[in-house]
């Protein structure tokens, strides 16, 4: 077996640093052959410690396979392969051999048996999914960049400062789960949830993805945030602030989904509405709500895939148009990207008979079965918002609404064979979701398809498009953007260093300013006495001399004297 | 955007109704008049769907219909009231 000999994460990042040394055929053939073989090791890893490895006096569980891990290890498989598919015509190496190493170490991250592993694949991600951000070769997305990888260092200092803790509390690095008692802990949580999108750093996802290159986006939306996902199901299940945080998560990318001008923001905003019932279904915490959350990882994966493939192949046959208030109508020359976006937009409503219906439908299920009545209604709000925000508004003012007069065609068939291979995948597995659930971390005793279950479904989200159409001329896109959390370190910080920066300045001036003066007196003060014709510097006459050592005889007698 | 993009392609001039429809006043005509056949379906299936309400009030009649639209109309307000305060031009960070 291949994993017996190398993670199965490596392979993919063998893959990827091969990749710059390959051309024409032979960098296909590396770019498809690479996440296949990751995905065959990743399948066969047995349950269990396969590979460990020394490192100071730790014991590194480098290899450890479990349900989990495999789900999410497959999923990672198929979106590289996607991923890779559909950026076959991307000609700039670096994005492509980023990518490879940034995938292959998220699925580093969900074989890892213990924390040091985990820690040290977790910042490989960081990196290298920065140089994908960097890799869309704008002046914006070096600075988006650049931003990004400061807060991913941020969480990955949270994410080391806990880890010390924690091994210092307790001895061990097992990654298994923890409770939020200790500081340790504590600051853990903090820094995955930095990767997760958590407020109130989220900004960084809305920040950084759209400002990839068009293929880089579609592995972008992948990794990082499901990583994050599995790690919290893995270390912090039942934690319940997760609720309230995901919570959060959900309404915050709504909202800002839909005041969105730019149509891959758009659906990044949903990535983070979509990690959120992930989050709060970890918060829940029982056995269904983590299957779920699992479930609902797999399924997210797959749709947001085929949504910024579609993204992607408007941008690339348009020169790079992704403002939705310059597109519309491209549903005319576009068919089978269109297909592709209604087919990735149903799912992410959770439309019957497609995947996001079966998974996200087993967490708000657990919701209700826990009785947690103020989780549950929020989340069946926010499932009937989701239709608004990219259900209808990506594909309605990209595809359909005012026509444009673009004419773009169709993308090339590498292009449309990526989009069609997952939007085949969404519609599989919602029409027959029995191979993803015998994959779940537990037993699955879920039935998806019951009358109610669908009529109830198809009411929520038909009455919610309702609303999308009635209120159309109120949520048109428009130009302009809406702040975010990034306006405290792109603006304010700004604004503060400038006005500490002129304080200091002014501090700093009357400082040296009363120094120099003390220093003027005093030399003033040299000058008058030891200067040219200061009262110590003159030359004294011959009797002036006579006279004053007289005075001064005359003085010590008097003192002897007396 | 990289540079290597191929060109954009030109907008095919005449043949193109720029600002119109996408789609024709007979089929919007037609899709508006089926969405409201299945909304009204929907309501009418109602009460002989058996559900199981966790709380009481999602099985009252219709209620997913309701609070769907509910949802939608709050989510939209919401999003205009936060325009109000956080809206800036698209050039604001390169100022």
């Amino acid at each position: 077996m291949i994993s017996d000999l190398l993670p199965p994460g490596v392979l993919l990042i063998l893959g990827g640093a091969l990749l710059p040394f390959v051309r024409g055929p032979l960098r296909a053939a590396v770019l498809l052959v690479a996440p296949l073989l990751t995905l065959a090791a990743v399948w066969t890893v047995p349950d269990g410690v396969v590979m460990t490895a020394g490192f100071l006096d730790y014991t590194l569980q480098v290899v450890e396979g479990d349900r989990l891990s495999r789900l999410f290890g497959i999923v990672f498989a198929l979106a590289a392969f996607g991923g890779g598919l559909f950026a076959l015509r991307q000609d700039f190496t670096r994005e492509l051999a980023a990518a490879y190493v940034y995938a292959g170490s998220s699925i580093g991250v969900v074989f890892s048996g213990d924390l040091i592993t985990l820690f040290v694949f977790w910042e490989i991600m960081a990196i290298a999914s920065t140089v994908v951000v960097w890799s869309g070769n704008s002046a914006r997305s070096a600075r988006a960049g650049m931003r990004y990888i400061l807060v991913h260092l941020l969480g990955g200092v949270l994410l080391m400062a806990g880890l010390a803790a924690h091994i210092v509390d307790t001895g061990s690095i097992d990654a298994t789960r923890l409770l939020p008692s200790t500081l340790g802990s504590w600051l853990m949580l903090a820094g995955i949830l930095v990767n997760a999108g958590a407020p109130p750093l989220w900004a960084w996802v809305a920040d950084a993805y759209p400002e990839a290159s068009w293929s880089g986006a579609v592995f972008l939306s992948a990794f990082t945030t499901k990583t994050a996902v599995y790690v919290l199901i893995r270390l912090y299940p039942g934690t319940e602030i997760l609720v309230w945080i995901g919570l959060a998560m959900i309404f915050y990318g709504v909202i800002y989904a839909l005041r969105e001008n730019d149509m891959r923001r758009i659906l990044v905003y949903s990535i983070v509405n979509q990690v959120g019932f992930m989050v709060t279904a970890v918060g829940i915490g029982t056995e269904t709500a983590l299957n779920g959350a699992a479930a609902h990882a797999f399924a997210h994966i797959l749709y947001k895939a085929v949504l910024l493939m579609s993204a992607g192949a408007v941008l690339y046959q348009t020169g790079g148009v992704g403002k939705c208030t310059q597109l519309g109508g491209l549903a005319r020359s576009m068919p089978f990207t269109t297909a592709a976006a209604i087919i990735g937009a149903l799912s992410i409503c959770a439309f019957p008979l497609t995947s996001g219906f079966v998974s996200k439908s087993m967490i708000i299920d657990a919701a209700g079965a826990e009785h947690m009545a103020a989780a549950w209604f929020l989340l069946e709000a926010a499932s009937a918002a989701a239709i608004l925000y990219v259900g209808l508004r990506f594909v309605w003012f990209v595809f359909f609404d005012r026509d444009s007069g673009l004419r773009p065609a169709d993308p090339p068939l590498s292009m449309k064979a990526a989009m069609g291979l997952m939007a085949a995948l969404c519609l599989i597995l919602g029409v027959w979701p029995q191979p993803l659930y015998d994959l779940l971390p537990y037993p699955v005793d879920y039935v998806p398809y019951t009358v109610s279950h669908v009529v109830h479904q198809l009411q929520l989200l038909l009455f919610a498009a309702a609303v999308f159409f009635l209120t159309l001329p109120l949520t048109r896109p428009r130009e302009g953007i809406t702040l975010d959390f990034d306006w405290f370190y792109r603006r304010f910080g700004l604004m503060l260093a400038r006005e500490l920066g002129i304080a200091t300045g002014r501090a700093g001036q009357s400082l040296l300013g009363s120094g120099k003066a003390v220093l003027r007196r005093f030399v003033g003060f040299v000058e008058t006495h030891h200067g040219p014709g200061g009262l110590l510097a003159r030359t004294w006459g011959t009797s002036m001399a006579v006279l004053s050592v007289l005075v001064l005889l005359l003085v010590y007698l008097l003192i002897y004297y007396v | 955007m990289s540079d290597r993009q191929p060109p954009r392609p030109s907008p095919a001039g005449a043949a193109a109704p720029a600002g119109g429809d996408t789609l024709a006043p007979a089929t919007r005509r037609l899709l508006a008049i089926v969405g409201a056949v299945v909304l009204v379906a929907l309501i009418v299936a109602d009460p002989f769907v058996e559900g199981h309400p966790h709380f009481g009030v999602d099985g009252t009649f219709a209620f997913y219909a309701w609070f769907g639209f509910a949802a939608a109309v709050a989510v939209v307000i919401v999003a205009k009231v936060v325009g109000v305060f956080l809206q800036r031009t698209d050039s604001y960070y390169d100022q």
